[in-house]
């Protein structure tokens, strides 16, 4: 387990090493330079030679290679640089705006996987076709619906019509739930989608077979054999939605007026200011990548057949294994699931 | 016994029927049986004659488009048919074990042996958790598992095909059921598992009174276990009684059809093909070895999978490699193929050694050697025509123009007995036996000296196999192919062979001709590989089967 995960730790770092680099080479290759920017653009009073000894002082008068190192260097000790535009460490913004961003999230999250999670048992355990037929048609529409569209809605009926929720702003947990919902419904539905899926399928195998005829009732067998199994894809998408939930806070924080990273990136994205968008994007690799790394480190104790250490799946010659090692005429001891009588 | 035996099933005037888009299917039409206390029944029956349907009904476990039209099933006095799905949670289980047909797949992967053996009486509320837990153990031993306690904490995947079919059978009988319904328990295992499984189960029921219905398509299995004999065809019992009768002295044409198919009660082989002797063999190999890398964090070191094995295959002959599950013969044939590297040893083809051939070279040497594969389901592209697949290795060899090879398909298609219509259809509109004889049919395509039949009947039912075994047979005296015949089922090899190589654990443990190895096994494992063929314990020639007395088994 231990080298398993020392592997993954490994591979974790790699990838976000990888996405620093990739944004760093995408956003210096970009036209635009942020010391004209910072200074009101070629228009402004600023004189070439000031403008000169700006960039000498972001060091941006260096050769790429060398700003690279450099920043790297920096960003490793935790300093991302200073806004271009207000002049604010990156890292005070992003801390700022990370908090009201991650309880939208969690929550839409926690929905979702309700949501999704129940529709999906709900539609595969039913005995009626209506109603199976109308659940499983649903996770297409939550995807095609557009969230802005759905956020503007939600404003429309629960905060005007029916004063539930305030409208905008970061005032305490109400303002947190239109957003949340908003947010939810895309993720909620691909969960469900991906769940029913894999639940109908499951529903399928033998082995549901084999618990109905011990005498389950079709529950047990939904709930203790079927779910546990189906939910182990489920599980896979889980992971990747949580990288939809900040590209989704984008829309939903602009929509609602919320501060947080999602407006953080669509201001700072407008304006240019490379430092924050590449600590923005810093952010979101961390977080994905540590979801993944949670699941992955998860899913083994979920699913038995995952052997951690890059052991064997199914190879042509089964390794003896010791266990086998019984006073049992040979035929019993030899894996079917090897290549020898294929 | 004076008492009567009592009546622990009754199926009266049974019919099923699937809906699909093609209207109604009548799976099951008026089938009628019964099962007493301590009886063994077996239906016996090729795929598609409603056997497996017949024991899906009997749990109430039938595919959702299934629909029971009409008739009874009394289960020890209660209607099964009409029963409520809490009446059918009481039943099953507790009053009625089923064993399915494929353990590989029939347990949950995501739980323990243990837990899954001790469900039934949690179910049934038989015992509380830790006392299910203990029975769920001794069940395992019952059912003949080594170290039970062991097994109880391990997942279904640590365990062979084998191991997990005796975890099922705990399952079916740790509530001490009055009947076993058994849908071919042991098809999916090596006949030398099939036998210690099938054993195992007669001692328990036996111990027990407890009544078997036993779905089999093998009628050797059937003739050795079963007290009553019910034979289905195409939905109807076409033939009932006791082993000696129907397979004594059958009345209905089509159990004679069965039990002339029967590989394991079929006799010797056709027809011998007469094979020069002093001709160069078409494939040699010699001293082959193939290693393969353990896992480092199993401690690595290495899995020799094939040991030292030498043996030639001669110019249009059949040699056999037979061995189990894991014996190495596949490997071997991989080998033979250098469709893997060996680790030491050579591979002769026609005298020469193309151990090393590489690049150019060992593309032509594809084109004498073909493949037909174990599972014609898998084997051929769904997406192709089956003109297409047949055409595939001329094409790849650049033989011909495209009307002759169009015309060459024909032929080919023509030799292998499929009308040249199927030319235009995809391999999903076609019966296991036909895609078989595609494959065949594209593996002759580039006319090879040398075709290896990597268990080319394995997925096939009985009558099926012995038109393909007959249809290999007929290719040869034709063509003048040599085989390559990769088995576990010795009963096959009997009927094509003409040498034998018995494999076990990557080794050569017995060598030499049919005759020879069948009638005076030398090693101790290819004795027990023989005595495991199913309907051993009868005579072989049905017409004989009448003079000897009944009452045995």
């Amino acid at each position: 387990m231990s080298r398993y995960l020392v592997r993954r730790l490994l591979l974790a770092a790699g990838v976000l090493w990888a996405a620093y680099t990739v944004t760093f080479l995408v956003l210096y290759a970009l036209p635009g330079d942020p010391v004209s920017i910072m200074y009101g653009g070629e228009s402004s009073d600023v004189t070439p030679e000031q403008l000169d000894a700006l960039r000498a002082q972001y060091g941006l008068d260096q050769p790429l290679p060398v700003q690279y190192v450099t920043q790297l260097g920096h960003a490793l000790r935790g300093d991302l640089g200073t806004s271009v535009v207000n002049g604010q460490p990156v890292t005070t913004l992003i801390a700022d705006a990370l908090p009201p961003t991650a309880q939208i999230a969690g929550l839409a999250l926690v929905l979702a996987i309700v949501v999704g999670g129940g529709l999906a048992v709900v539609a595969t355990a039913t005995r009626s076709r209506r109603l199976s037929g109308f659940l499983l048609s649903l996770p297409p529409l939550g995807v095609a619906v557009p969230s802005f569209w759905f956020g503007l809605t939600l404003v429309q009926w629960f905060s005007f019509q029916i004063p539930l929720f305030p409208a905008l702003g970061n005032q305490g947990f109400a303002s947190a739930v239109l957003p949340a919902v908003t947010l939810a419904l895309p993720t909620s539905a691909l969960i469900a989608q991906m769940l029913s899926r894999s639940l109908l399928h499951t529903l399928r195998e033998p082995y549901v077979d084999t618990a109905l005829a011990k005498g389950a009732s079709r529950t047990r067998v939904h709930l203790r054999h079927a779910l546990r199994n189906a939910a182990l894809p489920a599980l896979t998408v889980t992971g990747l939605v949580i990288g939809g939930l900040l590209s989704g806070a984008v829309v939903t924080e602009t929509v609602f007026s919320r501060a947080g990273l999602g407006r953080l990136t669509a201001t700072s994205v407008s304006a240019q200011d490379i430092p924050v968008v590449q600590g923005v994007v810093l952010v979101a690799a961390t977080v994905y990548v540590l979801v993944n790394l949670l699941i992955d480190i998860v899913y083994p104790l979920l699913d038995p057949r995952i052997v951690t250490g890059s052991r064997r799946r199914v190879t042509s010659p089964p390794p003896p294994r010791p266990a086998d090692a019984a006073p049992e005429p040979a035929a019993d001891r030899v894996p079917v699931t090897a290549g020898g009588t294929r | 016994m004076t008492t009567a035996p009592e009546r622990l099933l009754t199926v009266d005037d049974l019919a099923v029927s699937y809906r699909t888009r093609h209207g109604d299917v009548h799976a099951v039409r008026d089938v009628s049986l019964h099962v007493d206390e301590g009886e063994t029944v077996a239906v016996v029956g090729e795929s598609g004659s409603g056997k497996s349907t017949t024991a899906a009904a009997v749990v109430r476990l039938l595919a959702p488009a299934a629909r029971i039209e009409r008739g009874t099933i009394d289960l020890l006095g209660r209607d099964v048919v009409q029963a409520s799905p809490r009446e059918l949670q009481a039943v099953r289980g507790l009053l009625v074990g089923l064993v399915p047909q494929d353990p590989t797949v029939s347990l949950n992967p995501v739980k323990r042996i243990g837990d899954q053996v001790a469900e039934v009486l949690r179910i049934h509320g038989l015992a509380d958790r830790r006392a299910a837990g203990i029975e769920a153990v001794e069940a395992l031993r019952r059912a003949g598992l080594p170290e039970p306690e062991l097994r109880a904490r391990q997942y279904p995947h640590e365990l062979s095909g084998g191991m997990r079919q005796r975890v099922l059978i705990a399952i079916a009988l740790v509530a001490r059921p009055r009947l076993l319904v058994a849908d071919e328990p042991t098809s999916a295992l090596d006949v030398t598992v099939q036998r210690q499984i099938l054993d195992h189960l007669d001692t328990l029921t036996a111990e027990t009174g407890t009544g078997v219905l036993l779905i089999t398509h093998d009628l050797g299995v059937a003739a050795d276990r079963a007290d009553r004999i019910v034979v289905m065809s195409q939905g109807r019992v076409v033939e009932a009684g006791t082993p000696d009768e129907v397979l004594g002295s059958p009345r209905e044409a089509y159990t004679r059809q069965l039990l002339a198919a029967a590989p394991s009660l079929r006799g010797a082989r056709p027809v011998s093909v007469p094979v020069a002797l002093d001709a160069p063999p078409a494939l040699e190999v010699r001293g082959l070895v193939k290693d393969f890398p353990l896992p480092r964090s199993g401690g690595g070191g290495t899995l020799r999978a094939v040991d030292d094995v030498s043996f030639r295959v001669p110019r249009g002959g059949t040699l056999a490699l037979v061995g189990e599950s894991g014996s190495g013969k596949s490997t071997t044939a991989r080998l033979a193929l250098r469709l893997a590297e060996p680790t030491a040893g050579q591979v002769l083809v026609g005298g020469r050694d193309v151990s090393h051939t590489r690049g150019s070279e060992l593309r032509a040497l594809r084109r004498q050697m073909q493949v037909v594969y174990q599972n014609p389901y898998s084997s051929l592209d769904p997406r192709w025509s089956v003109g297409q697949i047949v055409g595939e290795p001329l094409r790849a060899f650049g033989v011909g123009d495209r009307r002759t090879r169009a015309t060459r398909t024909a032929e080919l298609l023509d030799l292998v007995a499929l009308p040249v219509s199927v030319a235009q259809r995809r391999p999903a509109e076609l019966s296991g036996g036909q895609r078989q004889r595609v494959a065949i049919a594209r593996a002759l395509s580039v006319r090879p000296d040398l075709v290896v039949l990597d268990e080319p009947v394995s997925a096939l039912d009985v009558s099926v196999q012995a038109q393909i075994l007959d249809l290999l047979a007929e290719l040869q005296r034709e063509l003048g192919v040599t085989y390559l015949f990769i088995s576990h089922d010795l009963a096959v090899v009997r009927q094509v062979a003409h040498d034998v190589v018995v494999l076990r654990q990557g080794r050569v443990v017995e060598r030499g001709t049919v005759e020879d190895v069948f009638a005076d096994p030398q090693h101790a494992y290819t004795a027990e590989l023989l005595a495991a063929i199913p309907g051993a314990r009868r005579p072989l020639e049905p017409a004989t089967a009448g003079l000897v007395a009944g009452g045995e088994r």
